[in-house]
């Protein structure tokens, strides 16, 4: 059995005619231009409606600077981290990098486990990215407070 | 033989399609519109997407007439557009998204063609079930099998508008030949089986 000479037989017998004749094919197409302008004037009418929210956000919102001699309300709460020296903690920053440190935690775990268990290797990396982007947050706020500390 | 290379078409006619006459643009349409949707519908099992992808590559034949210069046969030149309509139609992330979506939603969203046979050699249960075997195909080794068994492009020039290498339109090919060969066997077996006399008595029975 040739395939090749039965399919060119095939194709030589089956002869489809055209799905449209011209007529519907430029009507076709008149709509299809009609349609991706409009498509294209509805993606620019989007955009630039995002642009003027965006803009009108940036003008509408006052400028909050510090002002001098005001009082921060930071709550302040003494936690014994070591017997020997009582320290004082900012509650607030206290809690950003606890729940941080939490959440690696929870991801060092949840990646021991996936190791012992054989999980996908692409399971596991996106895992251990996770963590790292989590890790650099943690960095980055950490040094951001204590230039707030300063 | 291709159907693309008995597309005849003057140059007169063809430069005034190419400037936007009409009528020219008409006569061309009826030369190319058979072999096109021929291609595209072997190419693509669905019959909407099929009918897209024609117009689409119908509006680029029209649209890039002007800088076709006569190089290669016209049948060639529009069978190059209209193949690589197809690919862009086949590599579409939200294409391929969709095919995958009809492929687990089961053979319901499928919508197989009609054969619209003038006058075959072969017996038709043959042509049936060869066209049977090739829908079977996955996109990609159909579309290797068409373009090399009967549009009769070379190993070369499949690699390079896939933008792959020769050796994968060949392995693609035997792959694809390999299949349909198994398919057709089991089909043939199975008619047969039908036609044994204590079969059809059994299923007269039953």
């Amino acid at each position: 059995m040739n395939i090749q000479e039965n399919l060119r037989a095939l194709a030589a017998a089956d002869t489809p005619p055209a799905p449209f004749g011209f007529d519907e094919f430029v009507q076709r197409r008149a709509l299809a231009v009609v349609r991706r302008r409009t498509n294209l004037l509805s993606a620019a009418g989007s955009i630039a409606t995002l642009g003027v929210v965006s803009i009108m956000a940036l003008v509408t919102q006052a400028p909050q600077q510090p002002q001098v001699g005001e009082t921060l309300s930071v709550q302040v709460v003494s936690a014994p981290q070591s017997a020997d020296l009582p320290a004082l903690v900012k509650l607030d920053q206290f809690d950003v990098t606890t729940d941080l440190e939490d959440h690696i935690a929870l991801l060092d775990a949840e990646l021991s486990a996936a190791r012992v268990q054989a999980a996908p290797v692409q399971q596991l990396r996106q895992m251990e990215s996770t963590r790292q982007q989590l890790n650099q947050s943690l960095q980055r706020v950490t040094y951001a407070h204590s230039l707030l500390n300063l | 033989m291709s159907r693309f290379l008995g597309i005849q078409f003057d140059s007169p006619s063809l430069n005034r399609a190419a400037a936007g006459d009409r009528e020219a643009q008409r006569l061309l349409y009826e030369q190319i519109a058979g072999p096109m949707f021929a291609l595209v519908r072997r190419v693509l099992r669905d019959r909407t997407a099929a009918e897209d992808v024609f117009q689409d590559s119908m509006i680029a034949v029209l649209k890039n007439l002007p800088g076709y210069r006569g190089d290669a046969p016209l049948g060639a030149w529009v069978r190059q557009v209209t193949l690589n309509q197809c690919l862009a139609h086949l590599r579409s992330p939200w294409q391929k998204a969709r095919r995958a979506l009809r492929d687990w939603a089961g053979a319901d969203g499928d919508e197989d063609f009609e054969l619209a046979l003038q006058s075959v050699d072969l017996p038709l249960a043959e042509v049936i079930d060869l066209a049977r075997a090739l829908d079977e195909l996955a996109d990609t080794p159909r579309m290797v099998v068409w373009l090399h068994d009967v549009e009769g492009l070379t190993h070369e020039e499949i690699g390079a508008a896939f933008g792959r290498t020769v050796s994968f339109s060949k392995s693609q090919l035997a792959r694809a030949h390999a299949l349909m060969r198994a398919q057709l066997a089991d089909q043939s077996e199975s008619r047969q089986a039908l036609l044994r006399p204590e079969i059809a008595a059994q299923g007269q029975v039953l």
